[in-house]
This record gives C-alpha cells, structure tokens and sequence, in this order.
C-alpha cells in the first residue's frame, strides 16, 4: 500500500471545501459577473450542483472496486495501457491544477501585494512547503486542513460580515435576467463546477468510512458552493454589476472598502491569510493526488521519489502555460471539450464498463461483497 | 545565475532522494525517479534558457479540442 | 551523519537567501505617509496633472495631541502628464519613499472633472496601495489651495476634511461620497454620479456674500485662529490682522460619466437628498398659519423615500413618495401650534416646502441631464425590458421625464415648550 493513512469522511469533505473555496473565491467572481452580471451567483450554485453529480459517478465507481483508486480500476478495466493512459490523463489534469495554482498564487501576491518581488519567489516557496508536506502523506494534509479551513471560513465570513454595512442588494435586481443557456455553460467552466470532487477517486480508499463518502462529499461541495456564492452576491451588492468585472481581484477590492467607525479598516492581509493557506494546500493535495498516481501507474512502492519531479514539472508549466494574468484568466474562465471529456465522461464510461462486464460477463471487481 | 540555482535545486533532488533508494535497493523507483527527474530537469532548464518548447500535452489538448 | 549534515546545509542556504527580506519590505521610518492627494489640472500644458500631496509624519498620527513644534502636514507637489509621472516628479523632493496606503482623500478641482476623470480613477483602482474607500470631492478653483487651508480643531488638514466629511454624512448638506460608491454609479446604467464640493473661502462670505466688503477690513470676525499663516491670496485690505480662510462643506457636481456638467448648491443639493431619503436633522421653515410674520422651525427626524416607475401607453413616469416626520424646534410668533387644528396646517405647509424643494433640485438635474438619483437604474430594476428601449439616449429621456411628488409630512412633536413663550402683557 502506497498510503498507510486513513482520513475521516468529515475530513475528506473538509478537504474538499477547502480547495473548492480556496482558489475560487478571488478568479470567480470577476469573470462569471463578466458572463451573466447579476446572476452569477446562479451559476456558482449550479456549477456545485454539477460537482455532486461528477462526485455520485465517482462515488459509484469507488464502490464498486473497494480499495482501488481511480489509476488502479483503470487498469483492471480497460487492460495495461488503455488503463495508464487514462491515469496518465488524470495525473496530467491533476499536475495541470497545481500549475494553475502556482500561477495564480504568484499572480495575485505580486499584483496586490508585492508589486516588486519576482514572481518565481512565490512560485518556488509554495512548491518546496507543498513537495514537503505531500512526503508526510494524506492523513498529515487532512489534518492540516483541519485547522486552515477554520481560519479560511471564519476570515471569509467575518469579512462579509462587516461589509454589510455597505450592501445593496437592489444591485441583484432584475433577478434571472440571464440566457439560460449561457448560464449552463458558465456552470460548467471548471472553475465554477465544482470538478475537485474528481479526486475522492484518488483518495475514497483511504476513508474510514467509505459508505459516508457520498454524503460529506455533497455537503461539503454544497457548502463550499454556498459560501462562494455568498461571497458574489456581497462583491455584486458593494460594486453592482457593471463595475464589479473590471476589477482583476474583486474580493480585495471588496475588502479595501470595508471601514468601520474609522478603526476596523484594512482587511487585506485577512485575504492574503485565505489565500496564502488556500493555494498551499490546494497546491499539496493535488501534488499528491499526481504523486500517488503516477507511482501506481508505474507500479512504485512508494510515492515518495516522484514527487520533486512532478513539482519541478509543475513548476515548469506554471511559468509556460501562460504569458501574462490575461492569459490565464482566460485559460479559466472559457469551458472547454476537454474538461467535459476528463470531468464527467470519462467516469461515466468507466462506470459503464464496470456495470457491462459485471452484469453480462459476471466479473467480480471487489465491490460490495468484500466490504467489511 | 538562476541556471545555476535551477542546477543546484535539481542535483539536490537527487542527492536528497537517490541514496535512500539505492540503499534501500529499490530499483524500480530508482528508474522511475531519474525517468521523470530528467525530463523535468529537460523542462526545467528548456525553461530557463529561453527555449521555446511546444509543450507535447498541451499541443494533444489542441488536437482533442 | 552525513544525509543530516546535508540537511541542515541546505536549510541554512535558503535561510540565508530568504533572510535577507522580501523585495518589497520598507521600514516605517523610510515611508512617506501620504494621507491626501490634490490633482489639479492645468490645461493647455504637455504635463497637465499637479498633483499635491499631503504627507504627515508617522510620529504625529501616533502622537495625537501634536505634540508642540513641527508642522503637523508637509505638502509636496508635482506636475506630470499622468498622476504616476507626478509622482514621481513630487519623490524627487521626498527623503522618503511615497506610500499611497493611508491616502483617504482625493481633492480634484473643478477644472479636471470638466476634463474628465477617468484617469483618476483608473489610477485609483489599478494601484495596488490606494484604497477604493478613499473619499472623493470636487472644489472649484485650485484642488491644491484646500491643502493649504489651516486645521482648526483636528490634528491636520486632511483630518480635518475626514471629519467634515463624516459630519456631512449624517446631516443634509451634501453626500460625500468614496471612490468605489462612485465608479458603481458611473458604470451602472441610467445613473449619473455625483461629487461633494468642498470650498475653501473667506469666512462667512459664502453664507453672506454681500458681506464681503465690510469683512474684509476689520477682520475680527471669527478669525479669532492663533496663527497669521498665510491665507492663500486673499489679498486683505488695510491694517489688521489677515484673515484665514475656511473650508466649507457643501453642494455638489454634477456628473455624465466622467465628466462635470455643472455645480449644484447647496439648496438643491438638499432637494436632491430628499430623493435619497438622507435628510434626516434638516431644518425647515414655515411661516406660522395664524401670523404671516412668525417663523415656524421643524427638524426632520425620520424620512422614507420610495421612488416608483409607471408605464402608461409606453411612456415612463415616476412617482416619489417622500414620508417625512419631525418636531417643532422654534417659533418666532406668538401663537399656539400644540393643537390639534394648527399641526395639519403646519404639517401641509411643510409638505409644500419639501416639495417645492425637491422640484428645483429636480429641474436642475433634468437641466444638466444628469440623472443623479438613478431614475433609469430604479426602472431597470423594475422592467428591464423597456429600459433597454430607452438606454440608449437615457439622460435626453431623462431630461424630459415626469415625475410626481408627493410628500408626507408629519410633525410628531413640538418640543419641550407645549406652548407659546409666555409674555407678560
């Protein structure tokens, strides 16, 4: 076994709130405000809805082969090479998501905070603690996050709650005034659908209690969408939704314009908290959820050596993969082919393979029947 | 100057986890190590000098699309 | 042993080259605190932008209580043909490096918001240190002379506007409004935004005009300040004591898009709050029912304004419902108001007032074709459809609109006097 760890289900969906919440909180808002004004914050709820459904067909295939994760089924499923190829693509779209978190953490660190210091300090620190922390293993991530989702949401509520002050919710008005089709399709940028739920496929065999994945998982996923979309509907409230998508970073934005009686003002280093605790373990757990895979792919005992590589692979790509923050706005915020293909049908074709060849060839891939 | 950084943080991957393989005996992981640390060094230094790679995922992501 | 000794070698590297700070780190010591920012401009020069900034010392924002010699504000200026351009120009006269974090006020003049203000704004945003909740005002003539003028009861100048500031927002002279609320009203359509004037003048000559030239000489009148400091150019008459001169707070421009449209003051400024429903503590005047000669006084105390879009055969009209309660402050005449027949009467003639005061406000906004009351964004609101129709030339529909207004008013109580002051006859 790769991973000697066991994780809760409380700290699977806290883990996955933290890196849906965590990175979305400050791209989001600018572009989906962009897309359909008043309404975005329709899409962030729908766009969570789409993530529980990716995470029932996750959910589904982690049943049925009890103990594997998705590199290993795979395998099983499809034979050697069709199954690492699918693996492959996965640990591709996993080192990809470090990558964009890299940029983005660089990015926003150097555009609102320290305008002079070079992007590639940001991006190396944040590699090394991430490489660092994906060595001590799953169990050690999840209860780090424990307590970094405590501050994370406390800091993001506490903020909406003191710019309330400031609100006005006539800027929601006219209500669904958005193309309902434009609104499906800004549900299914990646960054708005909730996709993160793709990696319970990694980590669902080292839960405690896999039968309770599906639930925490959706309420987690739920409730990441709901603070998220909280959020918009505050930045809408204090900005309207003409001015909101011109600003790059609208949270910050939102929280320069918080003062209290003159004495609580300057919330910014709040955000950085969010920010700084977000990307790092967004960053981690993705680096971990490659790592894993690519040692099970080439069959490794341990995960361990692959993980410097992968980070300095990352790193790479977080430089080349975009010239400029124009460029990597765009690269999140357009829905693409792709993320249809890796989020949604690919599960749902392993799935159906899965179901084909139990019922009608009688395989038996270690579902129900193994458990306990 | 940050070549030399770049080399330095690379050789110290290797120093930091090829040893503890080797002792341990564990070969497979040995290769799959310097497999993937050399391609990343490839990348990395590509990166660093200014060469402009097409990078090979993102160019099948284009073709699927 | 030996991987342990490498351990700690390499930890002791990136110590050391992370040690040595940030890029961006600054001592306090090192910072020039910029607490508010004048931008004049001067047309018809390459590099029209003069920006004015008022720097105070760290020392003294801890200190409080000045803390005895030292001018408590230094002003730096420079021109550029951008505000960055300026500032950097301004820096080369600085000891310190500028720091733009604690900047809570943007004085531009009359002259840039005729030119536009776009690029303040730009400049406001895209900084990573200038806070969106920095306040803005417009004066007419030099932004730079408001920096100049002398505190009287705060610490510094740009203290002291914060606090007029903060004192206009809970009084009916003006809304002063920050930047952010600003750029939300420009980039909302069928709004136009507005901005606080702030004056700097003579005493009392902007309350008594026709007093200017009987002020001027004796000058003791309400100079009383301890300072001779220079007044900025008043010119003075004889003998005596020069006089300083104040910063008032009051009216406000008029703006299509970025640009200034025209001055507002402070009577219609008034009539435009009642829109807003921010009149609260407004004193109005009545002439008593029973006596022509006396003056009632009221003090509004709660007002609620509703504005309502109507669409009749395609054509938008507007309803505002303005529901206003208050007491009775003074009486100059002789008269019993505390009865159940008079308060309707006062109360109808209060309304009248309000009215008539909401009607010049509005027929000076439909005059500059400034729609500062968000008449459009309300009907968008409401029918987006057939706002959409008429966004298009919106500030030509706007300067035609009807809007009906109606006005509640209710006196509620009359004081601690229950009567008339009691002569002896």
């Amino acid at each position: 076994m790769l991973e000697k760890g066991k994780i809760s289900p409380r700290q699977m969906g806290e883990l996955l709130a933290m890196i849906m919440i965590s990175t979305a909180i400050l791209f989001v808002p600018s572009f989906t405000v962009k897309l359909l004004g008043q309404d975005a914050w329709l899409a962030i709820l729908l766009g969570a809805g789409f993530g529980v459904v990716t995470l029932y067909f996750v959910y589904q295939l982690g049943e049925r082969h009890h103990g594997q994760t998705i590199f290993q089924y795979a395998e099983h499923l499809l034979g050697k090479w069709l199954g690492k190829l699918v693996g492959l693509i996965y640990i591709w779209t996993f080192l990809r998501v470090v990558a964009i978190v890299i940029r983005e953490f660089g990015a926003f660190m150097t555009t609102s905070f320290m305008p002079n210091t070079p992007l590639s300090v940001f991006t190396f620190s944040i590699v090394l603690l991430s490489a660092w922390a994906v060595m001590a293993g799953l169990e050690v991530i999840a209860r780090m996050n424990e307590f970094l989702i405590l501050l994370v949401v406390t800091s993001l509520v506490a903020v909406l709650a003191l710019s309330m002050g400031n609100w006005d919710l006539g800027s929601l008005q006219p209500l669904f005034a958005a193309d309902l089709l434009l609104l499906l399709e800004t549900a299914t940028i990646p960054e708005i659908w909730k996709v993160d739920t793709i990696t319970i496929a990694v980590i669902m065999p080292f839960i405690t209690r896999p039968k309770r994945v599906l639930i925490a998982g959706t309420v987690a996923t739920l409730s990441a969408g709901a603070l998220l979309a909280i959020g918009i509907i505050g930045t809408l409230a204090i900005f309207g939704p003409q001015l909101l998508p011109t600003f790059r970073f609208p949270l910050i934005m939102f929280v320069r314009t918080i003062n209290i009686a003159q004495i609580l003002s300057r919330f910014e280093v709040v955000v950085m908290v969010v920010w700084v605790a977000g990307a790092f373990l967004k960053t981690t757990y993705f680096l971990y959820c490659a790592s894993l895979g690519f040692a099970q792919i080439t069959g490794l005992k341990e995960y361990r050596p692959v993980v410097f590589p992968l980070g300095v692979i990352a790193t790479v790509w977080s430089f080349s993969l975009f010239e400029n923050i124009a460029d990597l706005e765009k690269a999140i915020s357009t829905p693409s082919l792709r993320s249809y293909f890796i989020y949604l049908g690919l599960p749902v074709f392993l799935l159906l393979v899965t179901i084909v060849r139990e019922k009608f060839f009688g395989v038996s891939f270690g579902g129900e029947e193994k458990y306990e | 100057m940050l070549l030399f950084l770049l080399v330095l943080a690379l050789v110290s991957i290797v120093i930091l986890e090829a040893p503890r393989l080797a002792f341990a005996k564990l070969w497979r992981e040995l290769a799959v190590f310097f497999t993937l640390w050399s391609f990343a060094s490839f990348l990395a230094i590509a990166q660093v000098i200014g060469l402009e790679l097409p990078n090979p995922i993102e160019l099948i992501t284009q073709l699927i699309q | 042993m030996n991987k342990k000794l490498l351990c700690t070698l390499i930890a002791l590297i990136c110590l050391a080259l992370v040690s040595t700070g940030c890029w961006d780190r600054i001592e306090v010591e090192q910072l020039a605190i910029v607490r508010s920012i004048a931008i004049d401009y001067l047309p018809g020069r390459k590099a029209p932008y003069l920006v004015t900034l008022a720097i105070s010392l760290p020392s003294d924002i801890a200190g409080g209580e000045g803390g005895g010699g030292g001018e408590p504000t230094q002003l730096f200026s420079g021109v550029g043909a951008t505000i960055n351009l300026a500032l950097e120009q301004a820096n080369f006269n600085l000891s310190r490096r500028l720091f733009l974090s604690h900047a809570e006020l943007f004085i531009v003049s009359e002259e840039l918001g005729r030119h536009g203000l776009t690029h303040v704004l730009d400049f406001i945003v895209r900084h990573p240190q200038v806070r969106l909740n920095a306040f803005l005002l417009v004066t007419p003539g030099m932004a730079q002379k408001c920096l100049t003028a002398p505190e009287r009861l705060e610490a510094g100048v740009t203290e002291e506007i914060i606090g007029m500031i903060h004192q206009a927002q809970t009084s009916p002279e003006s809304d002063p409004q920050q930047a952010f609320k600003f750029l939300r009203q420009m980039a909302s359509p069928g709004q136009d935004p507005y901005i606080s004037i702030l004056m700097l003048s003579d005493p009392l000559t902007t309350v008594i005009p026709e007093l200017k030239d009987e002020l001027k000489p004796g000058g003791q009148e309400e100079s009383s300040g301890g300072g001779s400091g220079e007044s900025g150019g008043s010119g003075g008459g004889g003998g005596g004591e020069e006089q300083e001169q104040v910063l008032t707070l009051v009216g406000q421009a008029a703006f299509q898009d970025d640009k200034l449209v025209g001055l507002m003051n402070g009577v219609e400024t008034r009539g435009f709050l009642w829109f807003m429903g921010r009149t609260e503590r407004a004193v109005i005047t009545v002439s008593d029912p029973e006596d022509p000669d006396g003056i009632v006084s009221t003090h509004v105390a709660r007002v609620e304004t509703t504005i309502k879009p109507q669409i009749k055969n395609g054509q938008v009209s507007f309803t505002v419902q303005v529901e206003e309660e208050g007491d009775i402050r003074s009486v100059s005449s002789q008269t019993n108001l505390a009865t159940t027949e008079m308060i309707p009467k006062i109360n109808s003639a209060k309304a009248a007032v309000i009215k008539h005061e909401m009607e010049k406000a509005l027929r000076k906004m439909q005059e500059l074709k400034t729609d500062l009351v968000g008449f459009g964004a309300i009907l968008n609101r409401k029918d987006p459809d057939m706002f959409r129709q008429l966004q298009e030339n919106w500030s030509e529909e706007f300067s035609k609109l009807t809007v009906d207004i109606v006005v509640i008013s209710e006196i509620r109580r009359t004081g601690q006097q229950s009567g008339p002051v009691q002569q002896h006859r």
